[in-house]
């Protein structure tokens, strides 16, 4: 509520001609004076400049003005630069508002001048009755832990953790194998260099190891992550190792004497282990374990050779998992991804014919630390393969059994593969059956060259089937050269499969854990794909590596650094300013249903709803997108800056004059308002019968908004948000279809025309698009009767707003994840 | 533009990644270098209309191997058909097999004052519910028996085997006595008005009759039923069920007990029937409940079923017999004594090319499931 | 399919057969609606042909060949009267009726039987 007298400075701006050319901005600045509120109305050529900035203040500080609006351009644009220049003068920025005459008006009204001066009357009215009804904000400050949290060891978590921990802050490195090093300790060389894997990532991981700003938790897990942004809290759970890994030194005489043998998963099965192992030999840390499963049993305790063989006597077969707590300011997700499994391609054989193999497994037979010592070997007979084939796009790029996209780096895998082969056996035929061949970064064409002038030939067309020889076990594989249109037939000692890159199988817990999404293709989803790459939309977390989506070890290195520079600036900032856009609940309206803590996108509200706790807000956990505000059936909760008043103060404004002319629109701040910006800057001209109120998000529009709409006397009112799945607010959006159907059916109860009421999703590029609706709207309105506005009037100012009906909460469960 | 038309944009042609993956498994092109489908693809998409210099687009046996393989699943045989019935309206020649009798005999069946005579096989134990709004869609067997009487071609015995069995079960139906040919061959070459004439035909009796469900044992005919007619005719009144899929519950809830036969058999997965509706299971089910009866699979089963070499009456040639002796080969090599297959044409298409085969190996026999179900159950 | 005024089709193999047709067109008439079709031999007719004649809206398909052992073309007659009854068989079951279709041997330049069973073909054709 207002304590003081309201003293409202508007000042219309002519923009050189791009206001004043189409809109009379005079007459706009003279009607401005007759609204209430208003003490001083004035007219500016460029307000943003300089000289006009000096004269708003003057005007504020003269007329002693509570609030300010300013007519001009779109908010989207110059909103903080002017809120910055009240804020100069002492006054509170949040009193500050702007109404967008040009994008919204001047611009796409260029050849009607009495129209769009009309209009830009109308949208300075409404935007009066807003400010009018704005309260000064605080903008809240979170204190941040300086700390993260890197969840994955592989290359891209390791380098992230460095990177973080060089720059001065603690790091935690969550890392649920035994050792770090992920997928790059398992291969041989990298493409393009052809350097040893393991050569150069060991020195990272030793580094890792040991870095003092590094805390590493290896065999460890995330169990639960709670809280926001700078102030993360994370339970993690060390699981038993059975073996001090401060005290052992890898004398590997536990293994020796351990009976149980179990093929060794880092060689891909190829060669065995031992219960008692280390995971390889550069493994960090550098310890042995004991793979409980696995082991003849420590409850009771079967066998205790390895006790009795330990040289420092740190076996303890009865440890137990550790519980750590650990606070951060930020999480990085680093958690990679996993091979595809070609079993279910029947046509190709792999598990039925011993010689054909995965890359994975090709990695591991040519690799010196390998099950053959680097001796490129095939499975069936151990000699050494004369004539090999390599199968691309298994698993990718495909629809039929396998993953639609491409995996990125098994074409250079090959590549690289081909030419390791040659350098083992010079004389081997390489085959290399392709569709494309992407060879797309530094050094990747280099590399096919090479690969080309060593005599490996590369034949269009991807095998239609492969069958085995019994005898000799070799391969016979059909294939299509496209090239020549003909079929022909190879054989070949050995196959190996180039299969994609799959995300973790459980990735799905840890998306639950952190309140992730996933896109289509099933790894996680950014909060804009080209100007925020690693950042996921909740605030605080970022991404690191292929769990973003597949890459190789120079792009994973990449994001890395920027995961670690984007935490950085969280960490470093000590504490992080929030926008002003915040839910509040007040508890004595509060009925404890659970509704908004169901549909809040970020988890930011908790209740407890059988003890009737009343909704619990984290406010910096709150983006602002105001969707609790409208499924909140007992008006419990208000937005800050966007309070139902000043939404439906504008409605009152908009249709206070021949609301039978005039089509109300929703617009959201991020997708559609774009949009209609983008409409004008484009100058694409529409009817201008269109009155914009503009919300953060689609979600924030509450079902009372639009009866008002309707009661005052509008024809059609247009909802519009960004594409479902684009949501800014994850996925917000669905929650105002989902309120979109429900009104549908109450309008048609009520005998109001359902399409009176329109639904568009709208993306910001989508300029001309918007135009496109603007016009179909208006054609839309000319079918609208008088009867029809005058029976919707009745019926709607007939009926009791609130409370808001008690409808059964459908189960919807989970908020959907797009 | 013939891009333009929604009907070949559905096949997803565009989305051929041109890798030749259905060029390796397709059986035609295994045997005759000239055909390539994936070329077929290159020749026809982006052009004004079929290719009309492409004769090759003749010789698809329509028997989805390509789909099955397909990264995309492009509906490779529904783009044949598409570019048959514009080569067709544009008034290409094709070459059919038989001398067109089958194309004629089902242009005859499309005639407006045409009462047909074709339930004189019908037995007299077979038991007919007048009232029932179940017909049984009996199909072409009749006249298939007469034209292929030579090869000693049986397919009114799996009829009847698969109406004995419905009344053991004491599933009620009726049967159509002016039923026309389904009319799947014809849509498949490219004549689409014929198909439209037969298929609203077929739909004015069902209407007239009330007929709700319609039960059948050939796999085109439930195909076409159940697809194509609504697809093509915009709606079907009655629903569409397999014999096969209605038996086999009965079988698993004990309701129904197949009887004794002592044999080593083997089955053909009918194209249309398997890879085209995912039927493998529900004829297997019914071969194995058979008391004695010991099932083997041929090399080529289920979803890599081989073709039996022909389709919808059109273009029958040396390639299509190196098919064939294939598929007999395969089924010799199991051992089995006997080929069993759920379509009446696997059974004429495979005992037509046991007939001109030099009588290398000795001949496997080749039965209709149902009848020899049947058979069972004396 | 118009069952009056259709034409009767005649296959007519080109030696005994044709010799018969050219005999009764030279001292008698035959009716204008019976089209002579000429082939080399009675075994070039299969069902297709015949089929398509009544496709094509023919009331009645009539086979004139030669008598058992004076063939041309030193054949016998198995495969056209297998074709002969299948068709016929066919027609049945169309419900057209099997006698649409008759298979007729007759000598060297008999023309007169020729029309003769012409006409009794005709008459029968009208009765069904």
């Amino acid at each position: 509520m207002v304590e003081e007298e309201l003293r409202i400075g508007v000042f219309v701006c002519d923009c050189g001609l791009n206001i004043a050319g189409s809109v009379d901005t005079e007459e706009v600045r003279r009607s401005a004076e007759e609204l209430p509120g208003v003490v001083v109305s004035v007219r500016n050529r460029y307000t943003c400049a300089d000289p006009g900035q000096v004269e708003i203040k003057r005007h504020i500080n003269e007329h002693k003005l509570n609030r300010v609006v300013v007519a001009s351009c779109t908010p989207r644009l110059h909103e903080s630069t002017f809120r910055q220049c009240v804020a100069e003068t002492g006054l509170n920025p949040y009193l500050f508002e702007m109404a967008n005459i040009r994008e919204h008006c001047s611009w796409v009204h260029l050849y009607d001048r009495e129209s769009a001066t009309k209009k830009a009357k109308d949208i300075v009215k409404m935007a009066v009755a807003r400010a009018s009804l704005l309260q000064p904000q605080q903008e809240m400050e979170i204190p941040v832990t300086d700390a993260a949290l890197v969840i994955g060891g592989g290359v891209a978590g390791i380098q992230t953790a460095l990177d973080l921990a060089d720059a001065g802050h603690h790091v935690y490195l969550v890392e649920e194998k035994p050792s770090i090093g992920g997928i790059m300790a398992q291969l041989d060389k990298t493409f393009p260099t052809m350097d040893c894997s393991i050569c150069v990532l060991g020195p990272k991981m030793m580094d890792a190891g040991r870095h003092p700003n590094i805390k590493l938790f290896a065999y460890s897990t995330v169990e639960e992550v709670s809280g926001y942004v700078g102030n993360f809290k994370v339970r993690i759970r060390k699981k038993a190792r059975y073996v001090d890994e401060t005290v052992c030194n890898a004398c590997a005489k536990c293994a020796e004497v351990c009976p149980v043998v179990i093929p060794d998963e880092f060689q891909q099965g190829f060669s065995s282990r031992k219960a008692a192992y280390m995971a390889f030999p550069q493994a960090v840390p550098s310890a042995f374990l004991i793979d409980m499963e696995r082991c003849l049993g420590n409850n009771p305790v079967a066998c205790v050779k390895c006790v009795d063989a330990c040289e420092k006597k740190c076996i303890d077969l009865h440890m137990q998992d550790k519980i750590f707590e650990v606070e951060v300011g930020t999480i990085i997700v680093a958690t990679g991804m996993d091979v595809y499994d070609p079993t279910q391609l029947d046509e190709y054989g792999y598990t039925r014919f011993e010689n054909v193999i995965t890359s994975m497994e090709f990695e591991r037979l040519i690799c010196g630390g390998g099950p053959t010592d680097g001796h490129l070997v095939r499975p069936s007979d151990h000699k050494a393969p004369k004539r090999i084939g390599f199968v691309q796009c298994v698993g990718s790029r495909t629809e039929n059994r396998g993953y639609p996209y491409c995996s990125n780096v098994c074409c250079m895998n090959t590549v690289k593969d081909s030419l390791l082969i040659k350098e083992h056996y010079p004389d081997a035929e390489i085959f290399v059956f392709y569709m494309d061949i992407r060879a797309f970064g530094k050094g990747f064409e280099d590399l096919l060259r090479r690969s080309r002038e060593a005599g490996v030939r590369y034949i269009r067309g991807l095998p239609g089937e492969i069958t085995e020889d019994r005898a000799t076990k070799n391969l016979r594989v059909r294939v299509e050269n496209t090239t020549t249109a003909r079929v022909e037939e190879y054989e070949l000692d050995m196959v190996v499969l180039s299969v994609g890159l799959e995300p973790r199988a459980d990735l799905k817990r840890l998306i639950g854990t952190l309140n992730l999404s996933q896109t289509s293709d099933g790894f996680l989803m950014e909060a804009h794909p080209k100007l925020k790459p690693v950042d996921a939309p909740t605030p605080g977390i970022f991404f690191a590596g292929c769990v973003e989506s597949p890459k190789d070890i120079k792009d994973s290195v990449t994001q890395a650094g920027a995961a670690a520079a984007r935490s950085s600036i969280v960490l470093n900032a000590g504490a992080l300013k929030g926008e002003a856009i915040k839910a509040v609940v007040d508890l004595n309206k509060c009925n404890s249903c659970g509704v908004c803590a169901k549909r809040c996108p970020y988890g930011a509200i908790k209740v407890d709803v059988k003890a009737k706790s009343g909704a619990q807000l984290i406010a910096a956990a709150c983006a602002g997108c105001g969707t609790c505000a409208a499924e909140c059936r007992f008006d419990a909760i208000t937005m800050q800056h966007f309070a139902d008043d000043s939404i439906l103060a504008q409605i009152d404004a908009a249709l206070e004059t021949n609301p039978e002319q005039k089509i109300i629109t929703f617009l959201c701040n991020w997708c559609s308002y774009a949009a209609s910006d983008l409409a004008g800057v484009s100058r694409l001209q529409y009817p201008p019968n269109n009155r914009f109120i503009r919300t953060m998000c689609s979600g924030r529009v509450d079902e009372s908004f639009i009866l008002r709409a309707l009661e005052k006397g509008a024809p059609i009112v247009l909802l519009s948000g960004c594409h479902l799945g684009d949501c800014h607010y994850i996925n917000a959006n669905h929650w105002t279809m989902r309120r979109a159907d429900k009104l549908w059916d109450k309008l048609e109860k009520l005998g109001i025309r359902p399409e009176r009421l329109q639904l568009e999703w709208i993306s910001a590029a989508e300029g001309p698009r918007f135009s496109q609706i603007m016009h179909q709207l208006e054609e839309l309105r000319q079918k609208v009767t008088p009867e029809e506005i005058a029976h919707a009037r009745k019926v709607l100012s007939r009926r009791k707003l609130a409370p808001k009906e008690l409808e059964a909460e459908d189960e919807l469960g989970d908020t959907a994840k797009v | 533009m013939f891009d333009d038309n929604q009907e070949v944009k559905d096949t997803r042609i565009h989305l051929c990644l041109d890798c030749g993956k259905c060029t390796v498994v397709c059986p035609v092109a295994r045997y005759d270098p000239q055909f390539n489908p994936r070329l077929i693809v290159q020749r026809n998409v982006g052009q004004n209309g079929t290719n009309l210099q492409d004769e090759t687009i003749w010789s698809c046996l329509n028997c989805y191997m390509c789909l099955e393989r397909c990264n995309y699943r492009v509906e490779f045989p529904e783009f044949i058909r598409i570019l048959r019935t514009d080569a067709f309206g544009k008034g290409v020649q094709m070459q059919c097999s038989h001398g067109g009798a089958l194309q004629t005999l089902t242009h005859l069946m499309a005639g407006e004052n045409l009462h047909q005579k074709r339930l004189g096989w019908l037995p007299p134990d077979i038991e007919l519910s007048k009232q029932s709004d179940t017909i049984f869609f009996v199909g072409c067997a009749p006249y298939f028996d007469i034209l292929f009487s030579e090869m000693e071609v049986n397919t009114l015995e799996g009829v009847e085997g698969a109406l004995r069995l419905l009344n053991r079960a004491h599933i009620p139906f009726a049967l159509l006595s002016n039923e026309r040919c389904c009319g799947r061959d014809l849509l498949l070459q490219g004549d689409k008005k014929g198909f439209m004439v037969v298929a609203q035909a077929n739909m004015d009796e069902f209407t007239r009759l009330g007929v709700k469900k319609i039960i059948t044992s050939c796999p085109e005919c439930y195909y076409s039923l159940k697809v194509d007619y609504p697809r093509m005719l915009g709606r079907m009144v009655a629903e569409v069920v397999y014999w096969t899929e209605i038996m086999t519950p009965l079988l698993q809830a004990g309701e129904l007990c197949l009887g004794r036969l002592r044999k080593k058999v083997t089955y053909q997965d009918p194209c249309t029937l398997g890879r085209g509706l995912r039927i493998f299971d529900t004829p297997r089910q019914m071969l194995c409940a058979v008391d004695g009866l010991e099932f083997v699979e041929m090399e080529q089963c289920r979803e890599k079923a081989l073709c039996c070499g022909a389709s919808s009456w059109v273009h029958c040639g040396a390639t299509h017999r190196k098919i064939q002796d294939e598929r007999l080969a395969q089924a010799e090599a199991t051992g089995a004594k006997m080929m069993v297959t759920s379509c009446p044409k696997c059974q004429i298409h495979l005992k037509c090319a046991q007939q001109s085969r030099n009588d290398k190996t000795p001949k496997i026999d080749i039965q209709d499931l149902a009848s020899l179900v049947a058979r069972s159950l004396d | 399919m118009n069952k009056a005024n259709a034409d009767i089709v005649v296959f007519v193999c080109n030696w005994d057969g044709l010799s018969c047709i050219e005999a009764a067109a030279q001292s008698r008439t035959y009716p204008a609606s019976v089209k002579v079709i000429r082939v080399s031999c009675l075994s070039r007719v299969h069902s297709g042909l015949i089929l398509k004649a009544f496709e094509l809206g023919a009331g009645g398909v009539m086979l004139l060949g030669c008598e058992s052992g004076s063939c041309y073309f030193g054949k016998d007659d198995e495969f056209s009267t297998k074709e002969y009854e299948k068709t016929r068989g066919v027609l049945g079951l169309l419900g057209l009726g099997g006698e649409r279709l008759c298979l007729v041997h007759l000598p060297r330049g008999d023309g007169a039987r020729f029309v003769k069973q012409v006409k009794k073909f005709m008459a029968e054709i009208e009765r069904v």
